[in-house]
């Protein structure tokens, strides 16, 4: 059993500071990794990066983020990358890693994403080079991430991602802005891979749970979803089976798939477990 | 009150009386409701207006005299009043109280009125006049709105702003303009804005300006007022949320809900198998 603690959209910076670290003492207690899903800036600054790095240094477990769109708007994406790295933090942009747990190796293959909206009502690359340039960066992202993830040498496999490869856990939001909320060429890539478990952020108004379309269960940690410090979801057995969903996850699921699904220690007793607040 | 044969009489002494001014060679524009007219409004004309400068008062009463229309001077002090049988011309030197000069008609633009072209002062010169005339004996918002309605576009109303801005009823129909989507709020670069432009151009401040880069903050605008809605990570960008949507929309009112995202502890007690 590995268990997984993730957050994100933390949008740190000097006037919002300590947060997330006084409740981090301890963690590895309850959790062997951290996951940040991206927005762990406001403003995308190097100055707020410090802030960053020393709200999730060494608190006892590894730590394995990808940025957000925040991370970006200065341009800076690549100093702040090497920031979080030399302050311990993984950091993932269609790259993955694999970490020895005690309960088995857990491969994380991640990136950024980005939106284009999901089956029915998606972007495609066609007409304007400026429509055909924004599609295909997401798909560029997401591929990057999927083959990352297939190549895992792993026994449990994580997408970590900052844009929403479902549409499940948007709920809340608009409908207008799905398209500007994820992509479900994430989900594609997580399923290409059987990933055990979808973690991202960006949706401030959805929900936490959802699933892909190949049964991958889907989280997002974005932090006024959870509205806590952050939630831990338990993979391996003893955890809930897959979500019935597509060919492949009943496929999956006849079989002895030992992935979990269970969130902050809910009892494991269905979807309710992971309901919003 | 639309009656057709009144209305046809009053347009033909409106074309009478700018007649006899052209001819005597006195500098006129057409005001008030038949200005309107001449602007795009409902042709509901019940009196004629026309603007001359005082110093003018004179020839014009002499003018008219000779063309047979009686005319004489008020108490009030600030018209001359022409009489064609039983219609009446109104010939203003003092316009909401400034007095008509060389430049104000000179600003006048050339129109078809009426199958008859003549000098109507200009859309804001118009509406400057009327609301320069609100007063508290005469606060009747109705008669200016249907007026300022179909010529909203040809108003530079960022200068009616600035010439209104000690004006408290003038103040007020502007509101009342904002509110009802008429016009833009203040800032809008001319022409009329929408509550939703503008909802949509604070949103847009509060995720561009380098202040709050916030995007999920709700944006309504209702009855002239500023709706802000959503969470923020501290108090202090609650607030800087509030001063990008105040310069986004300066002079409206802003209320603002944006409130701060409380983080509660994980509950790591459950956790486990
Ligand atoms: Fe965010
Ligand atoms: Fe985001």
């Amino acid at each position: 059993m590995i268990r997984v603690a993730a957050v994100s959209d933390v949008h740190l910076g000097p006037d919002v500071t300590g947060t997330i670290r006084p409740h981090l003492a301890g963690i590895a207690d309850h959790a062997d990794v951290l996951l940040l899903a991206g927005d762990l800036t406001q403003h995308g600054t190097t100055d707020e990066t410090e802030i960053v790095a020393a709200e999730f240094r060494d608190i006892g477990v590894p730590v394995v983020a990808v940025l957000g769109n925040h991370d970006y708007q200065c341009d800076s994406q690549d100093a702040i990358t090497r920031m979080l790295q030399a302050a311990g933090i993984t950091v993932l942009e269609g790259s993955g890693i694999v970490l020895g747990l005690p309960g088995g190796r857990l491969g994380v293959a991640g990136t950024k994403g980005f939106g284009g909206g999901f089956p029915g009502r998606c972007g495609s690359e066609f007409g304007e080079p400026e429509m055909k340039a924004f599609v295909r960066h997401s798909r560029r992202l997401a591929d990057a991430m999927g083959t990352a993830l297939r190549d895992l040498d792993a026994d449990f496999r994580v997408a970590l991602t900052h844009y929403s490869p479902v549409a499940d856990t948007l709920a809340g939001e608009p409908p207008e802005i799905y398209p500007f909320l994820g992509s479900y060429f994430l989900a594609e890539a997580a399923d290409s891979a059987a990933a055990e478990l979808a973690v991202h952020g960006h949706a401030h108004a959805g929900q936490e749970c959802g699933v892909t379309p190949g049964g991958t269960p889907v989280r997002n940690v974005a932090l006024p979803v959870l509205r806590r410090a952050y939630a831990v979801y338990c993979l391996g057995p003893g955890g809930l089976p897959r979500a019935s969903g597509g060919a492949e996850s009943r496929r999956r699921s006849a079989g002895s798939s030992p992935l979990a699904r269970t969130g902050v220690g809910e009892p494991s007793s269905g979807n309710r477990a992971f309901a919003r607040r | 009150m639309s009656d057709a044969a009144p209305q046809a009489a009053l347009l033909e002494t409106m074309k009478k009386a700018a007649d006899v001014l052209h001819r005597a060679g006195i500098p006129f524009a057409l005001a008030g409701g038949c200005a309107a007219y001449a602007r795009g409004g409902a042709p509901s004309v019940h009196d004629v207006d026309f603007a001359i400068r005082e110093k003018d008062a004179d020839a014009a009463a002499q003018a008219f005299a000779a063309g047979g229309m009686t005319a004489q001077r008020p108490p009030e002090g600030w018209l001359l009043k022409a009489f064609d049988g039983e219609h009446m011309v109104d010939l203003i030197y003092r316009l909401g109280g400034e007095p008509v000069t060389g430049e104000l008609l000179g600003r006048a633009e050339e129109l078809e009125v009426a199958a008859c072209r003549m000098p109507v002062l200009s859309a804001t010169d118009l509406v400057l006049s009327w609301l320069r005339s609100l007063s508290e004996h005469y606060a009747d918002f109705t008669v200016p709105l249907s007026f300022v309605r179909p010529m909203r576009e040809q108003v530079d109303w960022d200068l009616v702003r600035q010439e209104t801005a000690g004006l408290p009823f003038a103040r007020a129909f502007l509101v009342l303009l904002e509110g009802l989507g008429v016009i833009g709020a203040a800032g809008t670069a001319g022409g009329p804005a929408s509550p939703d432009y503008l909802a949509g151009r604070i949103e847009r401040a509060l995720a561009e300006d380098p202040r709050t880069h916030e995007l999920g903050i709700c944006v309504t605008v209702e009855q002239g007022v500023v709706y802000l809605r959503g969470e923020a990570a501290g108090e202090r960008r609650c607030q800087l949320i509030e001063d990008v949507a105040r310069q986004a929309a300066p002079g409206l009112l802003i209320r603002n809900e944006v409130s701060v995202i409380e983080v509660q502890p994980p509950r790591t007690q459950e956790a486990g198998a």
